[in-house]
């Protein structure tokens, strides 16, 4: 039983943690219709930028680790995070976009894309890293969770209520008729991957306080294909959905390792999601589009 | 039936063509250069890998991730079937009669190892059809990439943490290692002629217009689904012979068959042009080419060598934005378009040789 609990904690801390990157490819999915691959190296680029300015603050200047400090390397990943996916977007999909290109064009470039991020980390530095302890694991898991409740309300209600949410779902549901009401599309394309990747630095800073070992292949390796797992799961394009699916993986994924099944746990994932899939293609929240002739 | 289409002079020019590669493999077989034995073992091993690849993205139109999980299959199943043969005839007869003492193979050799590999290849189709019927029905386009995906990581956990299915450090075959061109020659001749022949047949023609318009194709009464599970199969059990023959050229990890694998095979692909089988070929000798030589050259700077992840990503993103049908698009080599090429060459010779003198007069 005690082992059932200590799972179901870690589950739900690091289900928090892959709701909030699932979210990142959800709308972005939602949006374009393209798995974005680079998110991936997003959370890699987010982990790497919040450790080296820990390193900076506590090494070069003297500082103490505090929350403070912490707010402000996490500020820093977000910035840096969202440059790069601007900068991705701008250069790599948008033009891709202009052509009219298939989706599976689009699909190749965001690997493209995500193999050139990686190579650079790799390049940067390609040793174990050690993010600074912040807190004790039990405040850990209560920010993680507390962390991503506040964030998804704050997301719905911006979704659902604020004109630039609502114009949001208007591309998504239709790009050429959005366009004709007068929304700036390219805009809120852009503005769909900048909150991706903000959520995607804040999801890999949380999961630092947790994990702190990491290296340049956290994104592409260690935590993979996770969120997009959990987001495919709940339904891509659902924001609930991708919390659903994001709390399912984790907790699935925590379980083989207290049970001491680990080493299966990528085929416990992955077979669950194929499973899923299969009964209910457009994931387990999700609506159903059919194809009209 | 393939060769009925043909006219004489390409019958004869195919069949000298098929002549001189095995020579060329022969060649280097029995030559003393062992980087350029790899190379080419290397490159003709992947160009099978990526025709089988070509076969789903280009030919059905479905974009699959984990081919490289086909592959890990057949190499494991080689594995398995060489072990047991050995252990079944014993090792000393194995040393004796099916291996020269360079570690070439004998005839007796050939035969052996072709029909493990073609075993190793059915099995892999085998479970292309489990893996087709289940997913190729119900999905498509993205959410079926990342399934093939999901499942080739599947393979390769569950074959990374079965011990006597290879364990973390996975199972060779510990003789003869280090490729014999020759049988990979023979055996991508044997699968160009498959998937031309597959092509050309009534379900070869049905996937291409699933292809076209799935829609359109159903309502003439095309069984959309059995020929795009035959055609995965089909596929499946392509790159499983690659895997096989894989297992025959070194020893390799399971986790060597992942995400990553899959995507340097797509990578090859889409470079080639998607639903060009000439062009997969060529593009895998660059790749590989790239890889084993350039990267090890002493005058290559580091760089290269060291981060091909960045390479590699340039050229995807380079070709799909400024090409993206990749280099041959969809156009196939042909003897007509080859010959036709002297021909052109041949009319500007005489057009230059009549127009010279009257700029002189």
């Amino acid at each position: 039983m005690e082992l059932f609990f200590e799972g179901l904690k870690n589950g739900l801390a690091m289900g928090s943690v892959f709701a909030l990157m699932a979210l990142g490819y959800s709308m972005v999915y939602g949006i374009v219709k393209m798995i974005n691959f680079a998110h991936s190296e997003f959370i890699t680029i987010g982990g790497f930028v919040a450790f080296f300015l820990a390193a900076l603050f506590h090494d070069v200047l003297g500082w103490a680790y505090s929350v403070g400090m912490l707010l402000l390397c996490l500020a820093g990943a977000i910035v840096v995070c969202v440059i790069i996916a601007i900068l991705t977007e701008r250069f790599a999909y948008r033009p891709l976009r202009k052509k009219g290109s298939s989706r599976i064009t689009a699909l190749i470039t965001a690997i493209g894309v995500s193999y050139i991020l990686n190579g650079i980390l790799n390049a940067i530095n390609n040793k174990q890293l050690q993010f600074p302890t912040f807190f004790d694991n039990d405040t850990a898991f209560i920010i993680s969770i507390v962390v991503t409740a506040a964030l998804l309300i704050l997301l719905t209600f911006f979704v659902k209520k604020t004109k630039v949410g609502i114009a949001m779902r208007a591309v998504s549901e239709n790009e050429e008729a959005a366009k004709l009401m007068g929304i700036n599309n390219n805009f809120i394309i852009a503005l769909t991957f900048v909150i991706g990747s903000a959520l995607a630095a804040i999801g890999v800073v949380i999961y630092l306080l947790r994990v702190p070992f990491f290296t340049f292949e956290l994104g592409s390796s260690t935590i993979g294909l996770y969120p997009f797992v959990a987001a495919v799961i709940g339904g891509i394009g659902s924001l609930p959905g991708s919390v659903l699916g994001g709390f399912l993986i984790g907790i699935l994924k925590e379980f083989a390792a207290v049970f001491g099944i680990s080493a299966w746990s990528d085929v416990i994932v992955y077979g669950i999601f194929v499973i899923i899939l299969l009964f209910k293609p457009a994931g387990l929240l999700g609506k159903d589009v059919r194809e009209k002739v | 039936m393939l060769f009925k289409r043909m006219n004489k002079r390409n019958l004869v020019s195919t069949l000298v063509a098929i002549v001189a590669l095995l020579a060329g493999c022969i060649f280097v077989q029995n030559g003393e250069s062992l980087l350029w034995t790899k190379i080419i073992s290397k490159i003709l091993i992947f160009s099978i890998a990526a025709l089988a690849l070509n076969v789903v993205c280009g030919c059905l139109g479905e974009f699959a991730l984990g081919h490289g999980g086909f592959l890990l299959l057949g190499y494991t199943a080689a594995v398995l079937i060489a072990t047991f043969t050995k252990n079944m005839i014993g090792a000393d007869f194995y040393k004796e009669f099916v291996y020269t003492t360079r570690g070439g193979l004998q005839p007796l050799g050939y035969l052996i190892l072709t029909s493990d590999v073609l075993i190793a290849a059915v099995i892999t189709g085998l479970f292309g059809f489990v893996v087709g019927i289940i997913a190729l029905g119900r999905l498509k386009g993205d959410y079926l990439a990342i399934v093939t995906l999901g499942v080739s990581l599947i393979f390769v956990n569950i074959t990374k943490n079965i011990p006597a299915l290879g364990g973390a450090q996975g199972i060779n075959i510990n003789i003869n290692l280090g490729g014999s061109p020759l049988i990979y020659g023979i055996m991508l001749v044997v699968s160009i002629f498959l998937i031309l022949t597959f092509m050309k047949s009534r379900f070869g023609r049905a996937t291409l217009a699933c292809r076209d318009d799935n829609i359109a194709a159903e309502a003439c009464g095309v069984a959309v689904n059995k020929s795009k599970v035959l055609t995965f199969t089909f596929s499946a059990l392509i790159a499983g012979l690659a895997g096989a023959l894989y297992a025959h050229f070194n020893a390799f990890k399971p986790i060597e068959f992942g995400q990553d694998l899959s995507i340097e095979l797509l990578i090859i692909v889409v470079l080639g042009g998607l639903g060009s089988l000439t062009g997969s070929i060529i593009s895998a000798g660059i790749i590989v080419f790239y890889n084993l030589w350039f990267c090890t050259r002493s005058w290559v700077p580091e760089f290269f060598a060291s981060n091909p992840k960045i390479i590699y990503g340039i050229i995807l993103v380079v070709i799909m934005l400024f090409r993206s049908s990749g280099i041959l698009g969809t156009a196939e080599f042909s003897w007509d378009w080859f010959y036709g090429l002297f021909k052109k060459l041949k009319n500007k010779l005489i057009k230059n040789k009549k127009e010279t003198p009257k700029e002189v007069e």
